[in-house]
């Protein structure tokens, strides 16, 4: 066959395939699915009832469940209070910042915060307030046991700070009725006074025959103050109660001494065969009670009346040591909050702090006036937590 | 003469009866009632123990009494335990010795349990942020103060007696001298003691107690113009910014060296660096250009008249 013949079949055969393809593109789409894909009739009749689209409840985002235990600040604080204002006005956290010691209000129900008063105490490191948050005392860092004290008035709808008093001091608090209470060491050891930030009297309410105190102070100038040598491993220390210029000494004692007393009890440690045992004396039955485990007073709170009280602590074996490498910031506790009462000598575990994330040291304990929630300082980085009973 | 006779018989035969009961308190001849401890605190059990030593008769019983009221369990015992009440509140212990044809004796302690509290304050280096004591190293002053509870007389009516081990201090007793000081001795435990004695000469309470003396210890704190010092001690820091500054805190180093230290040497990595001027405690890094690394960083401070008062600590920084 000669060329001309393959030429003439091969361009019949590519017109034929071009008007297939054109009618395939123009008219070849099925009408149905059906005309593609062929019932086999594998899976029985067909089901055409309308299938409902199951309704997917929306998980939110942000858990907004607010834990029990729960941090109020990230700035490190020198001291705070709640406050409340009026009988109907809404409950506040007052608190100072360290370091600056400007400060602020906490609303507890919205968490809105805002600063207060940015009058700057320089290197602000411990703050107190009275019940009404209208008065806060500020003391000062310093290279001595004597630090700078101010204390004055605080204009709440202002933001405007009043100094009514500055003084150089050894310790010191704030009653409710605007008294500051602090002491002054001297050769004949600590003097104790009570100065009214209103009317500016001053007034000598104890005198301690040493120097090297830690003070439990009461709430007002009249009321019982206690006082105990500080704590040492290898110096025996004792508890001493002042009150109307009475100095008493109540019947516990003993080596890494520390306590906290009211009317009713005395918690305090002493140290046996190398350990720190905890005690709970009973002021009117005059028996001391040893506990399973050993407590810190510094981490504890005890109510001016009643036996139930607060404390937080690891469980662990304190050795006679460790509170000393406590105080020298060489360690630190990862706590659990723990409720204990002083009658049926039971404990209840509260909260383990860890479940916080955070490795929390708990100090300055503080409950609100109904006794609700309780206020602490984490000492690993002087943030404010708060946790509800 | 047998008015004579009647006479020497109506004086003789009461003599004779009237030793049929003798009370016997302290200070007498005859039986008396030994206490251990001898000078009791408050609420604390001690033991009293029957001396009759003395007696040429045979004790055929004994009954105890307690503030009058007798304790049958103890019948017969020589010795018994009372627990002793409140500072400054008497008890009385009565021994009824009963010899040959029911003579009776009667022998009395009274027990006034005080608190005498030596509370010792040594004068060493603490940060102001501690809040424990201040321990005693060998050379440091101590103020000494001694307590006394359950005692009405006023502490200048008193005479104090100190010791320390066997040196008296100050010569000799002190009236009013319920506050000394005194140097701590060599040796890593020192005995103190205080005697109280009324003017009348009867010691009232008597206390010794065993301190121990620390070698110093030095220990170092991130300082900030922010903050002040930090209360968390360190072993290594790390320099984040341009520079830190960090404070040593040599504690239990005696007042007198700290404030003016005979020796006192910073060191980076070995190599003398210059004491900082302000305050030879603290020291202030800085990053050295763009470098990383670590460097030891040394401070050694020391009395050379008393080589045990001194400390020597480091630290390491990473930068």
């Amino acid at each position: 066959m000669n060329k001309q013949v393959f030429i003439i079949i091969g361009a019949v055969i590519v017109l034929i395939l071009s008007g297939i393809w054109v009618y395939l593109l123009f008219f070849g789409t099925p009408d149905t699915a059906d005309n593609v894909f062929a019932n086999l009739g594998i899976d029985g009749e067909e089901d055409t009832t309308i299938v409902e689209a199951p309704v997917v409840a929306e998980e939110p985002v942000v858990n907004m469940t607010r834990q029990k235990l729960r941090q109020l600040t990230t700035k490190p604080v020198a001291g705070f209070k709640q406050v409340q204002r009026t009988a109907s006005s809404t409950p506040e956290l007052y608190y100072a910042e360290m370091g600056t010691g400007h400060i602020y209000t906490i609303n507890l129900e919205s968490g809105e915060e805002v600063r207060l008063s940015g009058t700057t105490i320089a290197q602000a490191n411990e703050a107190v307030f009275s019940g009404d948050g209208s008065t806060v005392a500020i003391a000062s860092f310093s290279n001595t046991k004597n630090r700078p004290l101010v204390a004055g008035s605080l204009n709440t709808t202002t933001g405007a700070f009043v100094e009514k008093f500055t003084k150089s001091v050894y310790d010191f608090s704030l009653t409710n009725a605007h008294e500051v209470l602090y002491t002054t060491t001297g050769p004949q050891g600590l003097i104790g006074y009570s100065n009214n930030l209103d009317t500016a009297k001053v007034q000598n309410i104890f005198t301690v025959p040493f120097t090297d105190a830690t003070i439990q102070w009461g709430s007002t100038p009249g009321s019982s103050h206690y006082v105990y040598p500080k704590t040492s491993y290898s110096l025996e220390g004792f508890l001493y109660e002042v009150k109307n210029n009475t100095f008493n000494r109540l019947p516990v004692q003993g080596f890494n001494f520390a306590a906290l007393a009211n009317e009713a009890i005395i918690l305090y440690n002493a140290s046996v065969d190398q350990k720190i045992v905890s005690y709970i004396y009973d002021r009117e039955t005059k028996v001391a009670t040893p506990l399973d485990a050993p407590l810190l007073p510094e981490k504890c709170l005890l109510p001016a009346e009643g036996l139930e009280f607060v404390c937080a602590y690891e469980p662990t074996v304190i050795t006679y040591e460790y509170p000393e490498n406590w105080y020298r910031g060489l360690t630190n506790f990862k706590d659990t909050l723990w409720l204990l009462d002083g009658e049926s000598m039971t404990a209840e575990s509260l909260i383990n702090t860890s479940e916080s994330g955070r490795e929390i040291d708990a100090i300055k304990l503080s409950v609100n006036t109904i006794g609700s929630v309780l206020y602490f300082i984490n000492k690993n980085d002087n943030t404010l937590w708060m946790y509800e009973l | 003469m047998k008015y004579f006779f009647f006479a020497l018989i109506v004086l003789l035969v009461p003599v004779s009866f009237s030793a049929a009961q003798v009370d016997t308190g302290i200070g007498s001849d005859g039986p008396s009632l030994e206490v251990e401890p001898a000078y009791p605190s408050p609420l604390t059990t001690v033991s009293i123990s029957l001396n009759d030593y003395a007696l040429t008769e045979r004790v055929l019983a004994i009954t105890w009494r307690v503030d009058g009221t007798a304790i049958s369990e103890a019948a017969n015992q020589r010795t018994i335990s009372v627990l002793t009440k409140d500072a400054g509140v008497k008890t009385t212990v009565e021994a009824v010795l009963e010899f040959t044809g029911g003579v009776t004796q009667v022998v009395r302690k009274v027990l006034t349990p005080l608190y005498l509290d030596i509370i010792i304050e040594p004068q060493t280096k603490t940060p102001p942020f501690y809040i424990g004591r201040a321990l005693p190293s060998i050379g440091s002053t101590l103020n000494l103060t001694a307590l006394i509870s359950g005692n009405s007389t006023p502490s200048k009516d008193l005479l104090y007696t100190w010791r320390v081990n066997r040196d008296v201090v100050d010569g000799g007793s002190l009236r009013g001298g319920n506050k000394v000081t005194a140097a701590t001795p060599l040796g890593q435990l020192m005995l103190i003691s205080v005697d109280v004695t009324a003017l009348d000469g009867t010691i009232l309470m008597r206390k010794t107690i065993e301190v121990p003396s620390v070698t110093p210890s030095l220990y170092f704190y991130e300082y900030t113009p922010l903050y002040g010092m930090s209360h968390k001690a360190i072993e290594n820091i790390n320099l984040v910014g341009a520079s830190a500054t960090v404070r040593a805190e040599p504690y239990n180093l005696d007042i007198k060296t700290y404030n003016n230290p005979d020796f006192l040497e910073w060191e980076v990595d070995g190599t003398k660096t210059a004491t900082p001027a302000n305050n030879p405690y603290e020291i202030t890094l800085g990053r050295p250009g763009e470098t990383y690394g670590t460097s030891r960083i040394n401070l050694h401070v020391r009395n050379l008249s008393q080589l045990l008062q001194g400390s020597e600590g480091d630290f390491q920084v990473t930068f």
